[in-house]
């Protein structure tokens, strides 16, 4: 049956109006969950808040066992899911600017626009430094290309890669996010509680 | 901890530990036995020589036919247009895209309906559609298109106008020589679908 919109469920005249309803929702429970303060964010760098890695790791955990079960049940076919393709070089630069803007501005790109629509004047900050990110990465783009492209590896899953089975990479995901949310949960309650 | 948080972890671990069950289930790409046999009972996968000579002679741009026999025999006599794809050879990588032209009626062929009704389940089985078999293979076009028989005075009008229309489409296919210089198949424009083209999307 499904994804609904390449098989026609869902006409692609669509798309704009489905993406708009996403992004509201998707931004109605990144405010709801705080992720708006740029202090909850960057918590989990200094180790005083991990609602982020704990929201982040549900959604992922809870979007791949529901995934898995749903191509059982024949409701979607995985194969038409895209899979980013991976290329190991630009994921680590790019993850480490990433993170490095992440800790100092202390929004990620979603959050930022989040910030910005409650009025915080760092998060519009933040947006306007990311687009001036993007001019100069696309400027730039063919001065770094070869970095970009270095060492692609295709759309391969992590699974794949590691040789596990899917379902016992996935347990064994689910396991180790578990561990997490009580690991931070701990660390949490000993280091005193900024409030956002 | 609250409460609500020990249930939902324990779920999270039965979930994820119940997709071991399925472990070995593999996703349905292909026709189920069922089905199969289902489509195998229903003759309406049959089109007969009448009907695909017909279609060829009016250039029937969604016709794809396809010569499962040897290359020999193919380079020997086949129906002009036709497209060799031996029977052997008919699950390579190369030629799926052709089959997966879903804009085409795909006729399978050859001698008999033999090698042709095994190609077409095989076909069928990987889930591909639009796909027939010529009733009867080239030895029934012999009989019916290269040399048709006189029906008997006595015989129905009908009988009469499919005579007709044979002689007809013999004088079009060579006369009743029964040599058929095939098409070059270089020169059959096919337009290949992608196998399947993820969704393109990001972050």
């Amino acid at each position: 049956m499904g994804p609904l919109i390449p098989f026609g469920v869902i006409g692609a005249q669509w798309d704009l109006v489905i993406a708009l309803l996403i992004g509201v929702a998707f931004g109605y429970v990144l405010e709801s969950s705080g992720f708006s303060s740029s202090r909850k964010l960057a918590g989990v760098f200094y180790g005083y808040d991990f609602t982020v890695l704990r929201v982040f790791f549900t959604a992922a955990i809870t979007a791949v066992i529901g995934l898995i079960y749903f191509s059982y049940a024949g409701w979607i076919d995985l194969s038409m899911i895209y899979v980013n393709p991976t290329f190991v070089t630009s994921a680590i630069v790019g993850g480490a600017v990433m993170g490095l803007g992440f800790i100092m501005g202390g929004y990620c790109p979603g959050t930022s626009f989040c910030g910005a629509a409650i009025g915080k004047i760092d998060a519009m900050f933040f947006t306007i430094g990311m687009f001036l990110g993007i001019f100069l990465f696309s400027e730039f783009f063919p001065a770094i290309s070869g970095l970009y492209e270095q060492s692609s590896m295709g759309p391969v899953k992590v699974y794949e890669v590691l040789g596990l089975s899917r379902s016992l990479f996935v347990f064994l995901l689910v396991i180790v996010a578990l561990a997490a949310f009580i690991l931070t949960s701990m660390i949490e309650k000993k280091v005193k509680k900024i409030e956002s | 901890m609250k409460r609500v948080y020990i249930i939902l972890m324990t779920i999270a671990v039965l979930m994820s530990a119940g997709l071991f069950l399925f472990d070995d289930k593999k996703p349905d790409d292909q026709l189920s036995p069922q089905k199969l046999l289902l489509e195998i009972n229903d003759d309406s996968r049959y089109w007969s020589t009448d009907l695909v000579a017909d279609k060829i002679i009016k250039h029937d741009p969604a016709l794809l036919l396809i010569d499962v026999r040897s290359n020999d025999q193919y380079e020997e006599f086949s129906l002009p247009g036709a497209l060799n794809i031996p029977l052997e050879n008919i699950l390579d990588e190369e030629w799926q895209g052709y089959f997966l032209a879903e804009d085409f009626d795909i006729v399978l062929f050859s001698n008999d309906e033999i090698y042709a009704g095994q190609a077409w389940i095989l076909l069928r089985r990987l889930n591909y559609k639009n796909l027939r078999v010529m009733q009867g293979g080239l030895n029934h076009w012999a009989e019916t298109i290269m040399q048709p028989l006189m029906p008997k005075q006595s015989a129905p009008q009908e009988a009469f106008e499919l005579y007709d229309f044979r002689r007809a489409a013999n004088q079009y296919f060579g006369g009743g020589s029964g040599e058929i210089q095939p098409v070059d198949t270089e020169t059959i424009q096919v337009t290949r679908k992608k196998k399947k083209s993820a969704v393109e999307g990001g972050c």
